[in-house]
């Protein structure tokens, strides 16, 4: 995820960005991100790894920080993404460069049912059925390149 | 054997909780293992088995046998420090829908039944479309 570059200071911005849990504080992505509009980083990244400290180290976290024009900030953290479940479950570094026509890992639709209970848990998924998220899932490791098998 | 269900859409369904619904039709023709399913367990209680997590007969017909049989460890899925990985349940534990889904004919039988949910929502969705279409060329 980038993060989106404000225009002027003053407005009311949303940054989206993938930061690993526990670890905040990197200069080059994060840094500037927030120093641009006015957010002391410090203050943010104490925040988030006090918000993170149950997850494991280094797990990438999909945040959405809210900066208002007073320059305070407010954020919203969600479950990891979907493809670093299923890289995961099918013990894969990285996806397959040509999905589709390659296929790098497996993994069982037990699996698949296990991760979409994870992400059933997130604000944006509540209202959704089991069954359809899981089909989201089975389509996300379609586009990843990870085949699922029964 | 399936059986036509007079009923009100998705109250009887047993894990949809789309709360969406507005069709009144007056007959469903639900997939075969749901509709089985449901009367499979109103006519358990006449026959009690012995073990509390035996299986509904119409599970072992349809079900195709897991790559992860039940005592695996999901590895990979816990991102919490004090969680553990999930284990897998025996078979019959998942809902019956999950078995289903790779199946590619089974998920488009929507599209054979004209007075399905699904149907009727695509040519809703097409009706919608093809009036957004004509709007756009008016300008």
């Amino acid at each position: 995820m980038s993060s989106r570059s404000g225009a002027l200071s003053s407005a009311a911005t949303t940054i989206r960005i993938l930061i690993p849990a526990g670890k905040a504080t990197p200069t080059p992505p994060l840094g500037p991100a927030l120093g641009q509009r006015g957010v002391k980083a410090i203050d943010f990244c104490k925040q988030f790894n006090d918000r993170t400290k149950k997850i494991l180290p280094e797990v990438p976290i999909p945040t959405l920080i809210d900066v208002r024009s007073d320059r305070s900030f407010s954020f919203v953290i969600k479950n990891p993404p979907t493809t670093w479940f299923l890289k995961r479950a099918a013990g894969v570094e990285k996806g397959a460069s040509k999905p589709g026509s390659e296929i790098v890992g497996k993994v069982t639709l037990k699996h698949v049912y296990e991760i979409a209970k994870i992400k059933q848990q997130q604000a944006n998924m509540q209202h959704l059925s089991l069954r359809g998220i899981v089909k989201g899932v089975i389509a996300t490791a379609k586009s990843a390149g990870i085949e699922v098998v029964n | 054997m399936w059986k036509l269900i007079f009923s009100k859409p998705f109250n009887n369904h047993l894990i949809n909780t789309n709360k969406h619904n507005t069709y009144l039709l007056s007959c469903i023709i639900q997939s075969f293992s749901t509709c089985n399913a449901l009367y499979a367990k109103k006519e358990s209680p006449s026959s009690p088995s012995k073990k509390s997590t035996s299986p509904p007969n119409t599970i072992q017909a349809t079900m195709s046998i897991s790559a992860a049989p039940a005592g695996t460890v999901l590895q990979g899925i816990n991102y919490l420090k004090d969680g553990t990985d999930p284990i897998a349940l025996p078979d019959h534990e998942y809902p019956e829908w999950l078995w289903e889904i790779l199946d590619e004919k089974k998920q488009n039988e929507w599209a054979n039944d004209p007075t399905s949910r699904q149907f009727l929502r695509k040519i809703r969705r097409d009706k919608i479309r093809d009036a957004n279409f004509d709007k756009d060329k008016n300008k």
